[in-house]
């Protein structure tokens, strides 16, 4: 732990209502959305001006102390949760929207920004910033920006990497870099692409210029209820196949759907085994085509109800379902544990049957709530963390799941990032060499990795000591053994 | 189209290179002249890397080896009425996937469609110091580990080797329609400025010889209604020439730029060049008459030599030449970024 040396001499840098030292005060930040995992930072600095963030990185470079960079703290991956011994560096307090330019469609923003307002701060002109995580009404564009988060609308528009264009990053070597623009090219390497999903690992994003997008002028959803899971799944990729992109293709299961229905009373059919939801939009006649189109494929892939809302209304009554599907979830279990596995599209049905046979061996229950177009799952593990063991086996099944997810070609992580939650999940995906050339390209930003030390990016050592359960690309160590 | 893995060759090609501190500049089937600029060192080729790893239709990806020409590539998509949404330049049927990320140039759809690296969803390279390595995947979601995939677009081959790469497909629009008009340059910037805030089915924009060209793709209902509004005649504009740098325009000679902004340009000695706009106002070519480049009057704006001039110097600062040591700590490969 840092000296009071240190603080005196940080203090003496900063205006003092931004610094804050005591232990009680501290306490609010020591979580993010990852709420099961909790470490009191050294210091938090609410910092209120891009010069604030340059003084904490100086001092932090100088004296050699690590810095976590908080947005508002929504995150699900424990990114931002902060490091013993570390400034836990907040920015929320610049939350000013610079310009909107109208002529380049781009609006340029501060990063504690919520992401929601961008889209409200444009609405009157026709139009809105796509990416829409769950949290979107708190969560902040550079958080969004450092997770490259995505939302209910990918297939079509895109994650927060589609919808940025340019960025103001303060390295901790104390350099400013100005990357991308209102242009959409810019010569030398795509440095931007680099930043976005980095996790905050390689500098402080002080400055965001998204894109804006004409909102469409028409919207349906269409609701199809199905008997069988694997019906549902194979719909979505009969959806794609047909050569049709919706806006949003979202499934549901039976647990989800009992759940939202008695939290929410959307009107779901509480009998199908599985729900897609499928948004559609664009102008009249092309959205009018395509539900019909997209309502004759659900019913050939044998669904027994299909359901299309028209009007707004009759939209945001499909949607609250599923926009209620986690606290919904938060009511049927005292805790659960969101999930982020990717996987490709065919392989839904199969990874939904081993989630299914993971959930009896560990005899806590799933419900599933997924972007299924992107084949983004989030199986919400069920479990009650007051019962001795039952918090150790709801992240065990986790990380059981992030390994199939990984075997069937996916990913451990589609839109919430690894974090610390899933670090050691990071060894399956990647080799040594792999991510050795991840822990070369930190230091090229960051010399003596202060920022975010222990997130996103494994050590070597931690891997080989979690070696035993080491699954890598499908090769499994007795690859002839079921396994469930 | 053939089927051949040259991945062990390629690979310890550079493992060589790497040891003896040789030089490599990596070629694809040579479509692009610039390639040829990199003096005193052996060229290493992709060409007899090629072919498609895993096509599923459903899943709107590809993986390819970066070997194969875009050409073929295209036909075998497009057989599933499927297309790269970037629009990459073919070079005459030369050019190779591998070259085009390489490259990062997008087509007359960018603004509309995205770019290049947006539609990169992972890449297998070997680095310089003739590592395999992974990074991204096939998936359109994927947040694990930096996004080192997306950074080899446009990284010009002076990071590593491609050896292959998994990109997201879209369907094809299943209607596009041209139409052209005389216009000005200015009441052509106002036109296209008007369509970026309202929803329309505008898909590529160019500007040149005093005609204004718009491109509308996408559902048969919504291009009828977006062209439907004006009394313009259907133009037969090549988008396939603008996209491939094949207009008489870019044949001849002269030093030519390639500048990125944010919208219109207002150029000094106007006169003096010869100029072609894409993007929606925000990508300029602009021909001179001597080696300087032309001066942007109003917004700012980024000059790439693109032909007929010398190659400017590798990106510079100090953070983009770590991130080259990054990957290749003994300069086995090429340092200069063409763009």
């Amino acid at each position: 732990m840092p000296n009071d040396f240190a603080l005196d001499l940080l203090r003496s840098k900063l205006p003092s209502h931004t610094v804050i030292a005591d232990r009680y005060q501290v306490e609010p930040f020591e979580t993010d959305g990852l709420t099961a995992i909790r470490q009191k930072p050294w210091v938090v600095v609410l910092a209120e001006s891009v010069a604030q963030v340059r003084t904490v990185l100086g001092f932090c470079r100088e004296c050699r102390i690590p810095v976590v960079t908080r947005g508002a703290g929504t995150g699900l991956s424990g990114g931002a949760r902060p490091n013993e011994g570390a400034v836990l560096l907040v920015l929320t307090k610049m939350n000013r929207i610079l310009e909107i330019d109208l002529d380049s469609c781009t609006a340029t923003v501060e990063p504690g920004v919520t992401n929601l307002s961008i889209s409200e701060a444009v609405k009157d002109e026709g139009l809105f910033y796509a990416p829409d995580p769950s949290s979107q009404i708190a969560c902040s564009i550079g958080g969004n920006v450092a997770e490259n988060s995505g939302g209910v609308h990918c297939l079509k528009y895109g994650l927060t990497l589609h919808n940025v264009v340019g960025l103001k990053v303060q390295t901790i070597e104390g350099d400013e870099l100005v990357l991308g623009g209102k242009g959409y090219d810019s010569p030398g390497y795509d440095l931007m692409a680099l930043y976005v999903g980095s996790e905050g690992m390689l500098g402080v994003v002080t400055e965001v210029t998204v894109k804006l997008l004409p909102m469409p002028t028409h919207r349906f959803v269409l609701l199809g209820a199905f008997n069988r899971l694997e019906d549902a799944g194979d719909c979505v990729a009969g959806i794609v196949s047909e050569g049709l992109v919706p806006a949003g293709l979202e499934m549901m299961d039976k647990l989800a759907i009992h759940a939202v229905e008695e939290f929410a009373n959307v009107g779901y059919p509480t009998e199908a085994e599985a729900i897609l939801l499928c948004e559609l939009d664009g102008c009249l006649a092309e959205v009018e085509h395509q539900a019909s189109q997209v309502e004759s494929l659900m019913r050939s892939f044998n669904a027994f109800d299909v359901d299309t809302a028209k009007d707004s209304e009759q939209c945001e009554r499909l949607w609250r379902g599923r926009k209620a599907a986690f606290p919904a979830a938060g009511r049927i279990a005292p805790d659960y544990y969101c999930m982020d596995g990717t996987i490709p599209r065919h392989e839904i049905g199969r990874v939904l049957r081993s989630i299914a046979s993971l959930s009896e061996k560990y005899g806590l229950a799933v419900a599933n709530v997924f972007h299924a177009g992107d084949g983004n799952l989030h199986p919400l593990i069920l479990y009650d963390a007051s019962v001795r063991d039952e918090q150790r086996k709801a992240e065990e099944f986790g990380g059981e799941i992030l390994e199939r997810c990984v075997l069937a070609g996916g990913t451990i992580t589609g839109e919430h990032g690894v974090g610390i939650e899933k670090i050691d999940q990071m060894c399956s995906q990647f080799n040594n060499d792999e991510l050795d050339q991840f822990h070369r390209l930190r230091t090229v930003f960051d010399r003596f990795e202060l920022m975010n030390p222990g997130k996103a990016i494994p050590t070597l050592a931690r891997c080989s000591e979690i070696g035993g359960m080491h699954v890598h690309r499908g090769q499994l160590p007795h690859p002839d053994l079921e396994r469930f | 189209m053939s089927d051949l893995d040259d991945s062990r060759h390629l690979q310890s090609a550079v493992e060589h290179a790497s040891a003896g501190s040789e030089g490599i500049s990596i070629v694809g089937h040579g479509s692009k002249p610039q390639s040829a600029n990199a003096a005193q060192r052996s060229f290493m080729s992709t060409e007899d890397h090629r072919g498609i790893i895993e096509y599923r239709p459903d899943e709107l990806v590809v993986t390819v080896r970066s070997g194969t020409p875009l050409a073929e590539l295209n036909e075998v998509i497009a057989a599933n009425g499927q297309m790269f949404a970037f629009e990459p330049p073919l070079y005459g049927g030369r050019g190779t996937i591998g070259g085009a990320i390489a490259s990062g140039l997008s087509g007359p759809g960018r603004p509309w469609y995205g770019s290049l690296r947006e539609s990169l969803l992972g890449v297998e390279i070997v680095n310089g110091l003739g590592q395999r390595l992974k990074f991204g995947g096939k998936v359109i979601k994927n947040v694990a580990g930096f996004d080192v995939s997306r950074l080899f677009a446009g990284s010009w081959g002076t990071l590593g080797v491609i050896l292959s790469a998994s990109l997201r497909l879209w369907p094809m629009p299943k209607t596009t329609q041209t139409v052209s008009r005389n216009c000005s340059d200015v009441d052509a910037f106002q036109i296209v400025s008007e369509y970026r805030r309202k929803p329309s089915t505008l898909s590529g924009t160019c500007y040149m010889d005093g005609h204004l060209h718009l491109r509308f793709s996408g559902a048969a209902p919504s291009v009828e209604a977006d062209v439907g509004d004006g009394s313009e005649q259907t133009g037969s504009f090549s988008w396939s020439l603008l996209r491939d740098h094949a207009l008489d325009f870019f044949e001849e000679s002269s030093p030519l730029w390639r500048i990125s902004l944010n919208r219109g340009a207002f150029f000094e000695n106007a006169d003096e060049l010869s100029i072609v706009t894409e993007w929606g106002g925000s990508l300029v070519w602009a021909k001179t008459e001597s080696q300087d480049p032309p001066t942007v009057r109003n917004t700012s704006h980024q000059i790439s030599a693109f032909r007929h001039l010398p190659t400017q110097p590798s990106s510079s600062g100090k953070y983009a030449e770590r991130l080259k040591q990054a990957f290749d700590p003994k300069g086995v490969f090429s340092s200069s970024l063409v763009l």
